[in-house]
């Protein structure tokens, strides 16, 4: 007889024939994870060619490297003296004005375009033009395109202003405000209510200087400089600045005079006085890696491309025990063959290889068409995601070897890891053991004693413990669309609470920030003090000085409720008020940094080394904002102003009296509100992907792992066919089995999802500023768990079905 | 002398409930001969032919196969071993069920650089014209028949059958036997064959009967009969 040379592997020729077995299970498998994969590669090439245009904004619109505010104009010296220190000034004015918009006020920080361009050529922070054209004459004005988008602007649409109508001529996207910051001390930006605006220097004049900023921009003269170097040059740059800016050029005083002047007590009553001793001239320094417009949305893009690789990651995982143990249920079947096999020749690893291949074809499949689909059209959805919460310029696909890398390599990689850890464990065992199915490791001497259950208990106990690993696996898949599920489910009622909870403890209407003391006719008004400080960490603080008697927030009885609580009996009852150096502090305070009540907290002046260490009483139920609370009389003393000194008023009705200049701020619930606002507007869409990715991922985990347990014991059901059970009751001893751990782990995973969730959610506003309070809607679990429980329905009746067939002959044949 | 066993011995089982399976074995056998390993239930006749398989390591003794001792080699070069030199046929077939009975066979060819021609083994087992379909779709006598030519296709040295016949009927048994006798005869191949059956022992050249782990009797067939003329 005649010999040939070698043949390809066979064995390879099982795998289409594998496929088309369970094609169901593979179908399912390829399409969740192309989706997965595609989502991913489209996020990770749109926020890839976002970022490059992020970045590359910084030039290309020449991004100040910081500015600041002043309430004066600077002279001409006090700018040579700045721009000594190797920087280039551009003054950059503001107005921030009111607009009605869709029936609600919006504020627009109007600049001079004059300012930042220069004909077509950009001077400082200049614009992308993303729709229409800039303007060029009175009564023409370009938006931001994100504030557009939000209140239904469009190119050509009028916008009043001050009773004035202007054309909206463009929408723009510009350099320093990618995320629109109101203030750089907000939590959060809001595209919604508050804008950008470029307008001629006619129009910008032809406005009232109500709301007037002399913001100033910084450009270092060497853009080389490492982003540490540009720290250390805005913070000389602070001292040089906060020096050079008591040279108001509006007064022809030296700064020897004004340091005369402001250490005088003789000036009592001026009123020009006033200003300058109780108002810094600098209102506001910050540098480019400070300015969370500017930073906000290039972190953010960051940190969400980290999540979205883990999440890829995470569930790639979960995906790859799914296979694997599915694979380890084909071994066991197939143990007698695998023996022979073994017996034969064939080595462990060519076994292995083998049984790996299909898992490994169906990833690398889904991983292809995913980047196919996340180059072409997802790409979009997520470039939209994006542009629907930043004002980003236009970006340019970057075709970068990223995204491949991460959603295809990566994913294979580890399907192929976590195969060869569960399949590799698995064929390791000798030949002997498989040609003799004798593949558990640990020897039980005897079966687990169980209770005197009735017998269907009994039975579906023992299911569960044959089948404890793909359980095990079950309650890890499930625990993770749990947790998807609740992060996509509680969110936006956490939002929700959150405004609820605002609105309950909003103590006025009306904030008023002033920038000189002004009296008000209106009834009601109550005046109180305000400033802005930094505790340890550097997180900005509001403190207000509260008037002891006053008719809006009640300090007595929280300071006395405080006073009780640590046991002082007699404060609590003879309560006047907080006194010397002791304060409340907003309930969000202490949720966010733990604080005990008694404890010392030192606060600090942002531009000077001035600390001041005051006692924690306790809490006053505000959750709008991080503030300290203490008695007006104390600010005072505190801040060494005089005995009459507010800068404020506390009000329920608006004060018509006022003239606008002398108003700084308006704080209202819109503003409190903002932080919500936005992040049920940027996020909702998200929200809504993660409930539905869950359920998919819950029917998935369910169905793959529940027809496993079918399988593995279609030799049981079979007999049992034949001993005269129907097929309803053999579904219900195994399928119930199954229900039945899908309805603890459920139960298990809404309570630990709930506490992971707020373990997370804790960390991560730890790097947020500001705080929202955590709430899980009571809900939460029971939607979960019912939720849960209607998609094991669905698995269900396709269990059933595959039941049904399930042949009576399966048993009377050799179980090979 | 091709298999050599010397003084083989094999314990299953802790210290306190340990079973001597085999109990200082030794016999040798010549290249190309048929061997007949008999006994009853327990003998220990299926765990020596395992030792001889390399696939059950022995205890004490030594087992050496053409000059190579396998008891102290390592897992990969037992796989090296057993691909070289050895075909398995087992009482249950053990074929891949979503293989056809060509591409069966095939899975022993792929572990030979020199394979049999695959065509003409087909019809010497008369599997020609069944070697598209699966195993679920040819009877019992077939798929032994598969999974022999599985076992002779890499051209082994020694074809180890245990109970080959175990689960046949009577006509299809003899069958069985006949053509591992002609595969015997037309490649030169050595063939240990585990049986129960008295019968079958006389179709060997030689014949080793186990009791207890030990070798009760052991002898030479002076005249073999052939397989199609067994009766019992």
């Amino acid at each position: 007889m005649s010999s040939k040379g070698k043949t390809g592997n066979p064995l390879m020729k099982r795998i289409p024939r594998e496929l088309k077995k369970d094609l169901g299970k593979y179908i399912a498998l390829f399409l969740f994870m192309a989706l997965m994969i595609g989502l991913v590669s489209g996020f990770i090439v749109a926020d890839s060619s976002m970022i490059k245009a992020y970045n590359d904004s910084f030039d290309k619109f020449a991004v100040e490297n910081g500015h600041f505010n002043c309430d004066l104009k600077l002279t001409d010296r006090a700018i040579r003296n700045i721009e000594d220190e190797d920087v280039t000034l551009h003054q950059i004015f503001y107005k921030d004005k009111t607009a009605e918009i869709g029936g609600e006020p919006k504020t627009i920080r109007v600049y001079r375009l004059e300012d930042r361009m220069d004909g077509g050529k950009v001077k400082i922070n200049g614009a992308d033009v993303m729709e229409g054209r800039l303007p060029r004459a009175e009564g023409e004005i370009v938006l931001d395109r994100l504030f557009a988008v939000n209140n239904g602007i469009s190119v050509g649409d009028t916008v009043t202003i001050e009773e004035q109508k202007l054309e909206v001529t463009g929408l723009v996207a510009l350099g320093d405000y990618s995320s629109m910051f109101k203030n750089n001390s907000d939590m959060m930006f809001n595209a919604s209510a508050f804008s950008i605006a470029l307008v001629t220097d006619g129009q910008f004049g032809a406005f009232g200087n109500g709301g007037l900023v002399y913001c100033y921009a910084w450009r270092n003269n060497d853009q080389s400089l490492t982003d540490d170097e540009q720290r250390t040059r805005a913070d000389d740059l602070m001292e040089t600045v906060y020096e050079n800016s008591m040279l108001g050029a509006d007064s022809s005083w030296s700064p020897m005079v004004w340091n005369m002047l402001l250490s005088a007590d003789a000036f009592d009553d001026g009123g020009d006085l006033d200003v300058i001793e109780t108002e810094a001239p600098l209102d506001e320094f910050v540098s480019r890696q400070d300015n969370q417009a500017i930073q906000f949305t290039g972190e953010d893009m960051g940190s969400d491309k980290i999540m979205f690789e883990w999440f890829l990651y995470i569930v790639t995982i979960v995906l790859a025990f799914a296979f694997a143990i599915t694979t380890r249920s084909t071994i066991e079947q197939e143990a007698k063959t695998i023996g022979t096999l073994r017996a034969s020749g064939y080595t462990r690893e060519e076994l292995l290889a083998h049984y790996i291949l299909l898992p490994v074809i169906v990833t690398a499949a889904a991983a292809l068409v995913g980047n196919v689909l996340g180059y072409t059209v997802l790409k979009y959805t997520m470039a939209n995601m994006y542009y629907h919460s930043y004002s980003l310029p236009t970006y340019v696909t970057v075709w970068s070897g990223e995204a491949f890398l991460k959603t295809t390599l990566i994913p294979c990689a580890l399907v192929i890891l976590v195969e060869l850890l569960v399949i590799g464990r698995a064929l390791s065992l000798p030949p002997l053991a498989f040609l003799r199915r004798d593949l558990k490791r640990k020897k039980q001497s005897r079966a687990v004693r169980l209770p005197a259950f009735r017998f269907a208990t009994r039975f579906r106990l023992r299911v569960m413990l044959q089948n404890r690993s793909t359980y095990l696996l079950l309650f890890a898949g499930i625990f993770l669309a749990s947790v998807i599920f609740l992060f996509g489910s509680l969110f936006l009622p956490l939002l929700h609470q959150f405004k609820d909870t605002i609105q309950e403890s909003e103590f006025c209407k009306y904030q008023y920030i002033l920038k000189e003391p002004v009296d008000t006719e209106v009834a009601g008004a109550e005046k109180y003090a305000v400033t802005t400080l930094e505790n340890e960490r550097g997180e900005k603080l509001t403190v207000y000085g509260i008037d002891p008697e006053s008719g809006y927030l009640d300090t007595h009885a929280a300071a006395g409720a405080a006073a009780a609580k640590r046991g002082d009996e007699a404060a609590a009852a003879g309560i006047a008020g907080l006194s010397e150096n002791h304060v409340l502090l907003s309930n969000s305070y202490f949720d966010k940094y733990g604080t005990k009540e008694g404890s010392e907290l030192v606060l600090k002046e942002e531009f000077t080394s001035d600390k001041y260490s005051v006692v924690v009483d306790g809490a006053y139920d505000y959750p709008a904002s991080l503030a300290v609370f203490m008695n007006i009389d104390q600010f005072r003393e505190m801040f060494d102003l005089k005995d009459n000194y507010y800068s404020g008023y506390f009000s329920n009705e608006e004060l018509t009296d006022i003239p606008e200049s002398k108003v700084a701020a308006v704080i209202t619930e819109e503003d409190l509100l903002t932080t919500s606002n936005q992040l049920e507007d940027s996020m909702g869409g998200a929200f809504r992907l993660f409930l539905g990715f869950s359920i998919i991922l819950f029917i998935l985990m369910v169905y793959l792992l529940a027809k496993l347990v079918t399988e593995r014991n279609a030799y049981s059901i079979s007999m049992l066919k034949i001993l005269g059970y129907t097929n309803r009751e053999a579904g219900r001893l195994y399928n119930r089995a199954t229900g039945i751990v899908v309805l603890i782990s459920l139960i298990l995973s809404g309570v630990l999802g709930l506490r992971l969730i707020r373990v997370i959610y804790y960390t991560m506003m730890q790097s947020f500023s500001g705080w929202l309070t955590f709430y899980a809607a009571p809900w939460g679990v029971p939607v979960l768990v019912a939720t849960g429980i209607a998609c094991y329905g669905l698995v269900n009746l396709i269990l059933m079905r595959r039941i049904r067939h399930i042949p009576m002959t399966d048993a009377l044949k050799d179980a090979e | 002398m091709y298999l050599d066993l010397k003084d083989v011995t094999k314990s299953y089982g802790e210290s306190g409930n340990r079973t001597q399976v085999l109990r200082g074995i030794s016999f040798g056998l010549e290249q190309g001969k048929i061997c007949v390993l008999l006994g009853p239930s327990g003998s220990g006749k299926s765990t020596l032919l395992n030792i001889i398989g390399g696939i059950e390591t022995v205890d004490g003794g030594s087992v050496s196969i053409d000059g190579d001792t396998i008891e102290h080699m390592a897992e990969k070069d037992l796989s090296k071993y057993r691909r070289n030199h050895l075909g398995y046929v087992f009482q249950s077939y053990n074929l891949i069920p979503n293989l056809t009975v060509r591409e069966n066979i095939e899975v022993g060819a792929y572990l030979s650089d020199q394979p049999l021609q695959l065509e003409e083994l087909m019809k010497t087992l008369g599997l020609w014209e069944h070697r598209d379909k699966t195993p679920n779709q040819i009877s019992g006598g077939q798929q032994q028949r598969t999974a022999i030519g599985r076992a002779i296709i890499k051209n082994p040295d020694l074809l180890l059958c245990d109970e080959p016949t175990g689960a046949l009927d009577y006509k299809t048994s003899k069958e069985i036997l006949a053509l591992i006798e002609e595969v015997n005869q037309k490649y030169g191949t050595t063939v240990m064959l585990v049986t129960h059956n008295d019968a079958i022992k006389e179709m060997a050249d030689r014949v080793v009967i186990l009791r207890d782990g030990q070798i009760r009797e052991e002898y030479t067939n002076e005249i073999k009969t052939p397989a199609a003329d067994l009766e019992w």
